[in-house]
């Protein structure tokens, strides 16, 4: 191909010296790669306005002269650049966006013949119209190396993204996130249409990130969102979805009414104590199942409108959209707008892109774990009801209405009837209380999202380019929690005594990223096959953050729903024979600003497609060290040897591609999550005697630096068989040095952990991505493929400080997220009471925290990935996509709650309490509950396998096209089904196994979804 | 249609870029918090060290030690309302891992660290140019700083030095801001002569006299309790009577409005609580809801006499709307009373930690072990005629052990919830040969009826993150079993 177009440029400059500007008509015809022929295409001759479309069968006629440029485009394709040279005839086929990908590394992008970095490429149609609401959960599965977990199934929450295992111990190991040329924050994305996005390309070695130096460490993940085509007509998109959310499996029981009542009798506790059978007989009638009343079937809703159109010089993109997704529980709900522009400009010698998004979501929360300062354990928490929720209470009101406030046998109400606020808000009234939360209290948060950009480029001298960008991502948040007067929180709120009940909390934030980055590029081809490239850049970072808020008391009902409600703190009222200001509010807030200074350069040299070299240095100066250590430097190095346009390999007719890749480099990370790591610090607080007071709040390290990780990647490209087999192979291990770490101080300091870098910790493993061809049957417009992603990831860490083998749950040569616990070793069948193993190997009856020993059990998965399948029968698809996730342990803390008798009394207990031990010679694994709850002595009793394997993602879809439909008035329309989660395989014990902490406690779970959906193209 | 003219965007981008280079660069580089202050420029006037002071004094919580005497010892049980709250303590089942044990040893260690912070900021202060009334407050402060220093001391060694014998394994003492150092125990012996010779320097500096602040009178009392832990039996008379002669007994009501925080006649110290600290009734109770998770034991309640003021401190004896008759109607549960609230705030009291009725005691224990048991039986009738309104038979001992028996009965209805309990079982087991006994109504299944005297847990562990960071650090007999 390659050897083609030089000897045509050779041609061309033949004819060009000779006959000046030969004239001469081409013709032909457009298709794409299903083999159908284009309607309205565009036939450019390149620099002119002068060009003709493609005709009802694709064919096109243009006089052109020898050496100009035709363009070919179609919307939804990739447009092709072909010289006129001798021939007459010129048939294009033009490629549909989603095979044929160029990869965006940010600062320059490549073809993917001349990329020597370890990249993978998530294409638009593979994150389009999942009915998930974060961008980042939508990735997961989808590309190697790249694990995502999702820590609740709030709409909206975002999840935790590793990619290459967790390269820092305390430091921020996610990856940076750029859209658009914008250094986005990492964890919020609710606010984005994932619509919008033309390609999602991470980048997981030095090659690629080295050039984004400090905060490249965890990777970097490039956005860019979707622009018009030059010279295209107006094309109008409508997309609309609609959808349910379902439960997912519980995979867990608990007793029923009966079970528990004969289980309390037998140990004496609740409201089992001392029945009779008869007794148990009348109170067992009533046997409720509390998942059933928490959850319910969420409903989705999208529609999307986009426009796009391109003229000569100017392009444009612009959509619309509205979203909304109601969480499995009362309560928990997400909606959003988006709004997007992107305008291009170009002329001969300069370009300019605008990018500009703005967004606005509405988010509902319950009081679930993910939740602000939450632990799970909150009786409001919708999902510790399915767990601890008494069965024999009953859940609906004598009329048939739900019972949102409880009875007199789980304590809300008084034997005359009367409120009792104190157990209203006791334990024996969870399930109530949980109800009455989510049906009368508020939680919410409206954002404000603005993204754009300005990215402009001029052509100074001949190969010489400058370029010019400026990027901001701007969030406003606005939280609201308010606890109504009536409500069972809002009868001891501010107090029990107070007149008026109730407090509204307002928080707001303002985040404001700035970016601004200056560019010159140097770019030529000598002798035709040296490429050499030098870019030199410099770019400015600051974020400004600031937060306020405050809790107001006493809602006055008359204005219950307005701030000014709030009960001013001046009021004094009498309460105990004392007077009293029960309504002082409660002021917050916080502000700082950080800060990044780099400058940096890439090199690049290419000799005829078969090789190219890039070395770049990048430094970075940042507001998070001190003076001393200020300046950080980083490179990368990397190769890359298109093996299979060698010679030797040109009669092997098999091979399509093959090239292999290498690259070392050393990337940064500054993120520890607290901006003056350098500085010990003093902080206001109220004092003794409430009197003002200063305080020692941390303890800082004025030798703070950077943490570093040297990444090292061998990668190998290949395409085989008429291109029907294609994957890439990579092999890593990169190793942080100076890794960031809270590390713990004698507690005689007052404080526990000081930031400090300390030890070496490294990742290695292989990536691995394929995709094959099964059927490709052009004729039957039958086409079957399969893919397949993983990621095998060995983290280890090497050293710590001072000698130091074992720092908490770090210890040399054990991986990060490895679990340090006791051993349990059952219950001792003599007596019932637990045993356990001690740092010897004993078996012990005494629980010891030092005999902690490391489990070889981890978080963090080994092995995880994605495989799947695209099936296309004339207007037919379907398409899967599995995920899994490998060797991954935590610990059940939800169903240590039901197995712990102490708490029996008031919390509906497992199944797995039926087999407890209860006479010598039992042979069981769960305790005498005689003798107590060992909860908090578990040890590794409830550390379990969070392995699972997911049906992620399944669509089945069919596309109304061809003549039929032409103006009728859309050009074409797919209508799908579309299933989210829909099958889970675990044997986690437990609603959901995924999740991006080690323990579980009663978190909010992923939903099963299915939405049924309709595009149509006018 | 080229708008755009080159030769104005060559300028504009060249421009910027100069602009950046020069000036982005320090904008971007030196910021400074502004939430909160570097700790070199925190402490550098007068006013400045008042403010952490406050904030020492601030983080002296002795709430932890009330609750973890009650809680491990035999004057609560767990009540109605409980969800798994004070599981461990009660049910004694603390190891090096335990969460309260941990928060002991850290908010201890914290407010020393405050007080060292202090010491070291008062005596790098330049005090030249400071006025005559600055320069007072300064030594006040310093004075403070010193008692404070000895007081968190002592605590602390009470509850994770196994004993009170000089050559045992004390705590480490600190009179320095550790940052980075691994400190190691120091014997007893060097931790009481750290912790008197911080009394001695704040009884030549204080002059404060507030109750809510460490005073003279505080400091001669914290002696006595030192002379009678250490077996200076004489000294801890001396000291003790020094105080009795000028403090008076309260009467009953005076006694009864003490814990109403409205009467100070036998307050020595008492730690002032207010809206902004947690409140001594969430030991037992919810605060807000006033659901008890803790009530009293039936083992205390039975040791009461209702014609005892204490009795009526203690017991709230106005639930289900009438008063309880402890005889011909036993109560099922007992709410505590101990610290009901002021101002209309539930639970919320001051905690009054020296009081003139434990100096005392103290004297009464320090003559039965000098063998003065007559004079011993004189001390503890003065207190209970006090307590009863009522001149009291005066109690007759044969022996040291039914000395300290009686005087052991009476600390635990006079100081009950007020922190020492634990504290008197455990350095008085010696002699009476018990452990922690509990009343057979109060405990069973999980919650253990006796603790042998002989038992490790009645030391604390030092806590798992201290010995797993510092090499130095020695943990307590029983709670290391490698």
């Amino acid at each position: 191909m390659r050897q083609i177009r030089t000897k045509c440029l050779w041609l061309c400059l033949l004819f060009s010296a000779g006959l000046y500007a030969q004239q001469k008509t081409i013709s032909g015809v457009v298709s794409n790669d299903f083999g159908e022929t284009l309607f309205g295409a565009n036939v450019i001759i390149d620099g002119t306005a002068s060009g003709t479309l493609t005709d009802l069968d694709g064919g096109y006629t243009i006089t052109a002269n020898v050496g100009d440029n035709l363009v070919f485009s179609y919307v939804g394709h990739e447009s092709k650049t072909i010289t006129v040279g001798l021939a007459s005839q010129i048939d294009i086929v033009l490629t549909t966006d989603a095979l044929e990908t160029v990869v965006i590394t940010g600062y320059n992008n490549y073809r993917k013949d001349k990329v020597t970095a370890a990249v993978s490429v998530v294409a638009p149609k593979e994150i389009e119209q999942v009915p998930i609401a974060s961008l980042d959960q939508v990735l997961q599965g989808r590309v190697a190396g790249l694990n995502v977990s999702t820590g609740s199934g709030q709409p909206g929450q975002q999840g935790t993204i590793t990619i290459r295992g967790v390269n820092s111990f305390n430091g921020d190991s996610e990856p940076l996130f750029v859209i658009d040329g914008v250094f986005v924050d990492q964890d919020n994305f609710r606010s984005l249409n994932a619509n919008d996005i033309d390609n999602v390309s991470v980048l997981k070695d030095a090659s690629a990130s080295a050039l984004y130096g400090s905060r490249a460490a965890g990777g970097v993940i490039v956005v860019t969102t979707k622009r018009g085509n030059y010279n295209s007509p107006l094309s109008v998109r409508y997309r609309s979805q609609y959808g349910l959310s379902l439960k997912p499996d519980p995979n867990f029981d608990v007793l029923s009414s009966r079970q528990l009542l004969e289980y309390q009798r037998d140990i004496n506790t609740g409201a089992g104590a001392g029945l009779t059978d008869a007794q148990i007989d009348e109170l067992a009638a009533i046997n409720t199942n509390w998942s059933d009343i928490f959850f319910r079937d969420g409903t989705n809703i999208s529609h999307e409108l986009s426009v796009s159109k391109g003229g000569d010089n100017s392009r444009s993109f612009t959509s619309v959209g509205y979203f909304e997704q109601e969480g499995i529980t009362l309560g928990s709900n997400l909606q959003r707008f988006t709004f997007r522009s992107n305008n291009d400009l170009r002329s001969d010698r300069f370009s300019l892109n605008t990018n500009f998004t703005a967004n606005f979501s509405k988010n509902d929360f319950i009081v679930d774990r993910a939740r602000g300062g939450n632990t799970g354990g909150q009786l409001d928490n919708p999902f510790i009801v399915p767990y601890i929720g008494l069965p024999f209470q009953d859940a609906y009101n004598e009329d048939g209405s739900l019972n949102t406030f409880g009875t007199i046998a789980s304590g809300a109400l008084n034997a005359d009837g009367s409120i009792n606020a104190s157990g209203a808000n006791g334990f024996l009234n969870t399930p109530y209380l949980a109800l009455n939360t989510a049906t009368f209290n508020t939680d919410n948060e409206e954002e404000l999202r603005l993204i754009g950009s300005i990215d402009a480029k001029l052509e100074l001298f001949k190969n010489v380019r400058v370029g010019a960008l400026f990027g901001a991502d701007f969030r406003q948040q606005n939280g609201t929690i308010i606890t109504t007067p009536g409500s069972i929180r809002g009868l001891i709120t501010p107090n029990a005594n107070s007149d008026l009940n109730g407090s509204r909390q307002e928080n707001d934030i303002r985040d404001l990223r700035l970016n601004f980055n200056s560019s010159v590029r140097y770019k030529n081809t000598f002798a035709d096959v040296h490429d050499v490239e030098l870019s030199l850049f410099t770019e400015y970072n600051k974020r400004h953050f600031r937060s306020f808020g405050f809790v107001g008391f006493g809602l006055n009902p008359l204005f219950e729903s307005s701030i000014n409600g709030i009960t001013n703190g001046q009021v004094v009222e009498l309460q105990g024979g004392a007077e009293t200001r029960p309504y002082i509010p409660i002021v917050f807030g916080s502000q700082n600003d950080r800060g990044l200074f780099s400058y940096f350069g890439v090199l690049r040299y290419g000799y005829d497609n078969k090789y190219d070299l890039q070395v770049s240095v990048r430094r970075d100066g940042s507001s998070f060290f001190p003076d001393e250590n200020e300046f950080g430097t980083f490179y990368g190095v990397s190769g890359r040897w298109n093996i299979s346009k060698e010679n030797f390999l040109s009669k092997v007719s098999w091979l399509n591609t093959l090239a292999l890749r290498a690259s070392y480099g050393t990337v940064g990370n500054q993120e520890l999550f607290i901006p003056f790591g350098q500085f010990s610090l003093f902080s206001p607080a109220i004092g003794y005697n409430s009197t003002p007071a200063v305080v020692p709040s941390a303890i800082g390290n004025n030798k703070l630096k950077w943490e570093e990780t040297a990444q090292f990647n061998v990668g190998i490209d290949y395409s085989l068989f008429d291109e029907r087999f294609t994957g890439t192979l990579d092999v890593y291990s990169n190793t942080t040095k100076d890794a960031l770490l809270f590390r713990p101080v004698s507690l005689t300091s007052g404080f526990a952990t000081f930031p400090d870098n300390v030890g070496k910790l490294r990742n290695k493993g292989v990536d691995l991505e394929f995709r094959y061809e099964l059927i490709r049957n052009e004729a039957k417009e039958f086409f079957v493929s399969l893919f397949a992603n993983a990621n095998y990831n060995d983290n280890e860490i090497l050293s710590l400080f001072d000698g130091e083998e074992r720092v908490g749950n770090l210890g040399v040569g054990q991986s990060i997220g490895e679990f340090r616990l006791v051993r349990s070793a059952g219950v001792n069948p003599a007596n019932g009471e637990p045993l356990y193993l001690d740092a010897n190997g004993q078996i012990t009856n005494q629980f010891n925290p030092d005999d902690a020993v490391f489990l070889g059990k981890s978080n963090q998965p080994k092995y995880a990935g994605g495989f799947g399948t695209d099936m296309q029968y004339k207007g037919f698809a379907l398409s899967m996509l599995w995920s899994f996730a490998a060797e991954q342990y935590r610990t059940n803390g939800s169903l240590a709650v039901t197995e712990d008798p102490s708490l029996a009394g008031f919390a509906n207990q497992s199944t797995t309490v039926l087999n407890a031990w209860k006479q010598p010679g039992d042979i069981t694994d769960v305790p005498n509950p005689l003798l107590g709850g060992f909860r908090f002595q578990a040890g590794d009793r409830y550390l379990e396998d969070a392995s699972f394997l997911r049906l992620r993602n399944i669509v089945l879809s069919y596309t109304l096209k061809g003549e039929l439909f032409k103006k009728k008035p859309f050009d074409n329309a797919r209508i799908y089904v579309q299933g989210q989660n829909a099958l889970t395989f675990s044997r986690w014990r437990g609603f959901d196994p995924e999740s991006n902490t080690g323990g579980s406690f009663f978190d909010f779970p992923t939903a099963r979804t299915f939405t049924l959906g309709l595009d149509v193209n006018f | 249609m080229l708008i755009f003219n080159s030769e104005i965007m060559k300028k504009f981008i060249y421009t910027i870029l100069i602009f950046i280079s020069l000036q982005g660069c320090n904008d971007a580089l030196d910021i400074l918090p502004v939430d909160a202050v570097a700790a070199e420029g925190a402490l550098t006037t007068p006013e400045d060290i008042d403010l952490a002071l406050s904030g020492a004094y601030a983080a002296y919580n002795p709430q932890l030690l009330i609750q973890f005497s009650s809680r491990f010892a035999d004057d609560l049980r767990f009540g109605n309302a409980n969800g798994g709250q004070g599981t461990v303590e009660h049910n004694q089942t603390i190891n090096a891992g335990s969460g309260v044990v941990a928060n002991i040893y850290s908010s201890y260690y914290a407010v020393i660290n405050r007080v060292n912070r202090i010491l070291e900021a008062t005596e790098l202060l330049d005090q030249s140019g400071l006025t005559a009334d600055q320069k007072d407050r300064l030594k006040e402060i310093e004075g403070q700083a010193y008692a404070l220093r000895g007081l968190a001391h002592f605590d602390l060694l009470s509850f994770f030095a196994p004993s009170f014998q000089n050559s045992d394994l004390g705590i480490p003492y600190i009179d320095f801001v550790v940052i980075l150092e691994l400190p190691a125990r120091n014997s007893v012996g060097e931790v009481f002569a750290g912790i008197l010779s911080d009394l001695d320097a704040a009884k030549g500096l204080i002059s404060e006299s507030a109750t809510i602040f460490l005073t003279k009178d505080f400091i001669t009392a914290l002696e006595a309790k030192i002379a009678l832990y250490r077996g200076d039996n004489s000294s801890a008379i001396t000291k003790a009577n020094a105080l009795i002669s000028a403090y008076n007994l309260g009467s009953r009501t005076q006694y009864e409005s003490m814990y109403q925080d409205a009467d100070d006649t036998e307050v020595i110290f008492k730690l002032s609580r207010t809206v902004s600290d947690a409140r001594a009734g969430g030991l037992f109770y919810f605060t807000g809801t006033g659901g008890a998770f803790f009530e009293m034991s039936f083992g205390l309640f039975s040791e009461l006499d209702p014609a005892d003021v204490r009795y009526d401190v203690l017991v709230d004896d106005d639930i289900d709307g009438g008063t309880i008759d402890p005889v011909s109607d036993p109560p099922t549960t007992i709410f505590i009373k101990k610290y009901p609230g002021r101002d209309g705030q539930f639970g919320l009291n001051d905690l009054k930690l020296y009081r003139i009725a434990e100096q005392y005691l103290i004297k009464a224990e320090a003559q039965a072990k000098q063998g003065q048991l007559a004079e011993a039986a004189l001390t503890i009738d003065a207190l209970r005629d006090a307590r009863f309104g009522a001149d009291m038979p005066t109690p007759v001992y044969g022996s040291l052990l039914e000395a300290i028996n009686d005087v052991l009965a009476e600390r635990r209805i006079e100081l009950a919830y007020e922190g020492h309990r634990y504290i008197d079982l455990r350095r008085t087991r010696d002699i009476t040969g018990l452990g922690i006994v509990r009343n057979e109504a109060d405990c069973g299944g999980p919650t253990p009826c006796l603790l042998l005297p002989t038992d490790f847990k009645f030391t604390l562990p030092i806590p798992q993150a201290e010995i797993d960071v510092n090499p130095n650090m020695v943990q307590n007999p029983g709670y290391d079993t490698n």
